[in-house]
């Protein structure tokens, strides 16, 4: 087979040829290079792996793991083999003479003897790994620069660092954090703590990246000449943000493995039951289901009309009683007194029996004391489930309030026209709330961890998107300073929900009652401020409601459906809006010019 | 503008227009709006193709603020700028422009040819097109020993050299050159004038801005000369520079008897202002051929001299086959005579030559010649040179024009 070669000379005429492309015999990494004797190479070979080794063994791995890290780390040793042998040579004083096609390393040698040593024009020049010829012409300049991007963060050693950081969470966390000693919970801790902290370290990495990618480069003047080629500005700016996005997802992608790893490898270590258990609720993708809400419309519409017939009601106004009545039915819905029944049928489709027969359903509840606090409490209570007609599942439980609670129950509960109907009989001296939207819900298994997680990953990398336009927005405008702190005080805003929650509530900033907790006559200014907070707010919920951290750690599904609409939102519509912000100050900035803040 | 602007008739009036700018002025602004400074005012120029344009003046004359309208960097305040017929803006255009700045601004972390192949993508071109011309680049500019090494390793004079390699990697049709000698050696600046002429004789239009005059009068057809932002003089190098008072002759070696009787006619003629001394040989010839003998006896790690100029660059050209040598082996080898151009072409009134001749004719030379003006310790080619004289004479000039600056 026909490669080619890369001739080296050194002292005294001698010749070395080294392959290019990739090298299956280096798949053995450090076996490989000390064959070669590339001493310091295979040296720092080892030592990766010996480090690689004692992390995995400390935290109780099975053998499949360091199998397959090894195989990992002989994918990039073969891939980087001709760079390695290049650099061992370079030490030892051989410089390179040129490339040339052969059969085999002596039939490149004897190619350059037969010419008397002497390269030809044609093999002088260097292969290297650039944009390849089967990229779009248009397109090759917004992947140049996306490919420099990325090399800029790797040589920059910006990228080993965070890497670094990254893999010290995914590893280190897992031995540091408390939980609750079940392995449900060790579980949901692990997913939840090394998710989060890799969302949260990326996030400052995406974000300095962005700022810097575009106002370093305006400083240090290379875009200056750059955007003297026949390269348009969109190009420049989308080749950024396509390479800030390559190294997040190289990154997530591999803290996102280990992380896989991890939570399977403890899997391993508890008893078949356990494992099975955790199975069905943590490392599985379940669908969610709801009782819909009820059309209380004409009911509504009744009272009213009645209430509107007494004394003093006219006075509030239609609206205003109607608002009352909507209220006191909501109440009356979500409440259940004392001794008192309630009942949920929620729909899980015609299908559901034969679909869902034999797997694990789980009831989540939620609910309140409606008397107080009553955090850390639990409730009495007897369920029956099933059709009310039929044979009907029977369990009495205490429950803790105000958190999410999980009971399983078997799957023959569901009505042969795939209705489930849960009764809750009451059987404390207080009432009970159980809000509509999350007071009541039933789980079902509907597709495997492994594709929900990855789904998972995809909306964190979606997030990161939007964190790149934000940074490369601002560093389209501002130096690279000014694009930072723009850039931050941006996320700091989308983190206080809080505040604007409490603007939008008490109806403004300013002349709050104390006593009430709102402005009782909000003026001009308050209105207005309530109308920004609260669009922001609307905008900021719509955007955290894609919060794959939550789903993975319970076991809950996120459809592609889900990852389409997050993606569509995140990136399209409001990175969208970002990016064109950015692209269009790119555009019409004299880069030449001195940057003024 | 206020002083000689003689377009140069020499010029043919067919030629396409590649730079075309007319009453272009550019006004810096601060914060509030407020115009700050006027770097460019007024200026109109055009630039044909196959021109060395040279962009002449003083640091903030406005030079550097016109090539970057010229590359759609900043954007004229007033008046109007075409490139190519269109705006400077304009995407396509950008793709037949060479581009050195002043400065290096190429990615540190990257190696020559990693550098070359990054603007090549940008180009558009194949990654054989890109490979073939990165390595004609590499060895034109004399980096093949450096090659592995980063930008960010490089010495200012490396540096310029291969921001010259990427300007030429699109074979454009208008080379921007913003001070391409420097920081090179002396080989290294006769290498990029080398290539400046071979550009231009191939019909490629060069913009040079420069502040070393030798650079400008050794290649440039035309002039511009900024001060304040304004063109304070325009025109062809012979027009700006010659002296319609003055003649000079030049002779081979002649008998103290010989030149006595030719002083004397000379005087007879125009009385103590006759002048006589040796051509000498410039320092700059003088190095070339002490860094060639160097050279056969070692190697270095630095940039080379380097070889031909890269073939895609010469297509089409019918260079002479000295040209495709590298300067230095172009140096040792004997030519003919000096190839400067003697500055006969005076309309002043001069001696009648041909009586002159016919006088010096009588009286053949003798054997007893006077020392050589060549020093012994050096085997320097006969460079084609001018005698320092005429570099001081253009400096002065040109530094009349810059406002009696020296």
């Amino acid at each position: 087979m026909q490669r080619h070669y890369e001739i080296y000379g050194g002292g005294n005429d001698e010749r070395m040829a080294i392959p290019v492309g990739f090298s299956l015999a280096a798949m053995t990494s450090w076996v490989w290079a000390y064959a070669l004797r590339l001493w310091v190479e295979a040296t720092g070979i080892l030592v990766v792996n010996v480090v690689f080794a004692v992390i995995l063994y400390a935290n109780h791995t099975q053998l499949w793991t360091y199998a397959a890290g090894q195989v990992a780390l002989g994918l990039i040793v073969a891939s980087n083999a001709r760079r390695l042998r290049e650099m061992a040579a370079e030490r030892s004083g051989y410089f390179y003479i040129c490339t040339i096609p052969g059969r085999g390393r002596a039939d490149a040698l004897a190619k350059l003897s037969a010419v008397g040593g002497q390269p030809l024009p044609e093999w002088r020049a260097r292969m290297l790994s650039g944009i390849p010829d089967f990229a779009p012409k248009s397109l090759r300049g917004l992947l140049a620069i996306a490919f420099m991007t990325v090399k800029s963060a790797f040589r920059s050693r910006l990228v080993v660092a965070i890497l670094f950081l990254l893999l010290l969470v995914v590893l280190v966390l897992p031995g540091v954090i408390k939980h609750d000693g079940s392995a449900r919970g060790f579980t949901q801790i692990l997913i939840t703590y090394t998710l989060g902290t890799i969302t949260i370290l990326m996030g400052f990495t995406t974000l300095w990246l962005g700022c810097s990618a575009i106002a370093r480069d305006i400083e240090e003047m290379q875009l200056f000449l750059v955007a003297a080629k026949p390269i348009p500005r969109w190009q420049i700016w989308l080749g950024k943000w396509l390479g800030i996005m390559a190294i997040n997802a190289g990154m997530l992608a591999i803290a996102g493995a280990i992380v896989y790893g991890l939570v399977l490898a403890r899997t391993g270590e508890l008893s078949v039951r356990e494992r099975a258990r955790l199975k069905a609720e943590v490392l599985v993708a379940r669908a969610l289901a709801t009782e819909s809400t009820p059309d209380n419309s004409e009911d509504v519409e009744r009272i009213v009309n009645e209430k509107m017939r007494e004394e003093g009601a006219a006075k509030r106004g239609r609206e205003f009683v109607r608002k009352q009545v909507e209220e006191q039915m909501k109440a009356m819905q979500q409440v259940v007194r004392p001794s008192y029944l309630r009942r949920w049928v929620i729909e899980l489709g015609p299908s559901a029996p034969a679909r869902l027969a034999g797997k694990p359903l789980f009831i989540r509840t939620k609910f309140f004391s409606a008397q107080g606090s009553a955090e850390g409490k639990s409730f009495m209570g007897r369920w029956e489930i099933g059709p009310p007609d039929g044979r009907r599942y029977q369990v009495e439980n205490s429950l803790g309030a105000e958190s999410f609670v999980e009971f399983q129950i078997p799957s023959e509960t569901i009505a042969p026209d795939g209705k489930l109907t849960i009764d809750f009989q009451n059987w404390n001296e207080v009432p009970l709330l159980f809000t509509l939207d999350e007071g009541m819900a039933v789980l079902y298994p509907e597709g495997s961890f492994f594709l929900n997680y990855v789904r998972g990953l995809c909306i964190i990398l979606a997030w990161l998107g939007l964190l790149a336009s934000i940074g490369l927005a601002g560093s389209s405008v501002f130096s690279f300073p000014v694009a930072a702190f723009c850039a931050l005080g941006a996320l700091i805003l989308g983190l206080s929900g809080n505040t604007l929650k409490s603007v939008v509530e008490q109806g403004g900033i300013m002349g709050v009652n104390h006593e009430t907790g709102t402005i009782d006559k909000p003026d001009a200014l308050n209105q207005v401020a309530v109308m920004v907070y609260g669009g922001v707010k609307k905008l900021l919920d719509e955007i955290t409601g894609y919060s794959p951290v939550g789903y993975l750690s319970t076991g809950l599904s996120i459809t592609w459906l889900e990852l389409a609409k997050a993606i569509t939102f995140i990136n399209i519509i409001l990175g969208g809006i970002v990016s064109l912000a950015g692209i269009t100050a790119l555009s019409r900035r004299e880069l030449a010019a001195p940057t003024k803040f | 503008m206020t002083a000689p602007v003689s377009q140069a008739a020499s010029r043919p009036a067919d030629t396409e227009i590649v730079v075309r700018a007319t009453g272009l002025s550019k006004v810096f602004k601060d914060f509030w709006g407020r115009p700050k400074a006027r770097a460019v005012d007024n200026v109109d120029f055009e630039i044909r193709r196959g021109e060395v344009f040279g962009l002449l003046g003083p640091n903030g004359s406005g030079k550097s603020t016109t090539i970057k309208m010229i590359l759609g960097l900043l954007y004229p305040s007033k008046g109007h700028l075409s490139v190519f017929g269109k705006s400077p803006r304009d995407v396509q255009t950008k793709a037949r422009i060479g581009y050195l700045p002043e400065e290096s601004y190429l990615y540190r972390f990257l190696d020559a040819g990693e550098t070359l192949d990054f603007f090549g993508s940008i180009f558009k071109l194949d990654s054989d097109q890109r490979r073939q011309r990165s390595e004609q680049l590499i060895q034109m500019v004399g980096l093949n020993q450096a090659r592995t090494r980063t930008v960010g390793e490089f010495s200012k004079g490396m540096q310029r050299r291969i921001g010259l390699a990427q300007a030429l990697i699109n074979n454009p049709e208008l080379v921007i050159l913003d001070e391409p000698t420097a920081g090179l050696d002396p080989i290294g600046c006769r290498e990029v004038k080398d290539l400046i002429l071979t550009l231009a004789r191939r019909g490629t239009t060069v913009i040079l801005s420069s502040h070393l005059l030798s650079d400008v009068e050794d290649v440039c057809d035309r002039v511009v000369i900024y001060y304040g932002g304004k063109i304070q003089a325009q025109g062809t190098l012979r027009e700006l520079l010659a002296s319609p008072d003055e003649v000079r002759i030049t002779a081979p070696i002649l008998t103290r008897d010989t030149t006595e009787r030719v002083l004397q006619i000379l005087r007879s003629e125009v009385g103590d202002k006759v002048r006589l001394d040796n051509p000498t040989q410039n320092l700059e010839s003088y190095f070339l051929g002490v860094v060639e003998r160097a050279r056969k006896q070692g190697e270095t790690s630095g940039a080379t001299s380097g070889n031909a100029v890269a073939e895609y660059l010469r297509a089409g050209e019918e260079v002479p086959t000295n040209q495709t040598a590298s300067v230095l082996d172009r140096l040792s080898k004997p030519v003919a005579g000096p190839q400067s151009e003697p500055l006969v072409e005076v309309a002043a009134p001069a001696p009648d030559p041909n009586a002159l001749l016919a006088s010096l004719s009588k009286h053949p030379p003798t054997p007893s010649a006077p020392a050589s003006p060549v020093p012994a310790t050096s085997n320097t080619p006969e460079a084609p040179v001018k005698a320092p004289q005429d570099l001081s004479q253009a400096n002065d000039k040109l530094s009349g024009l810059l406002g009696g600056k020296k």
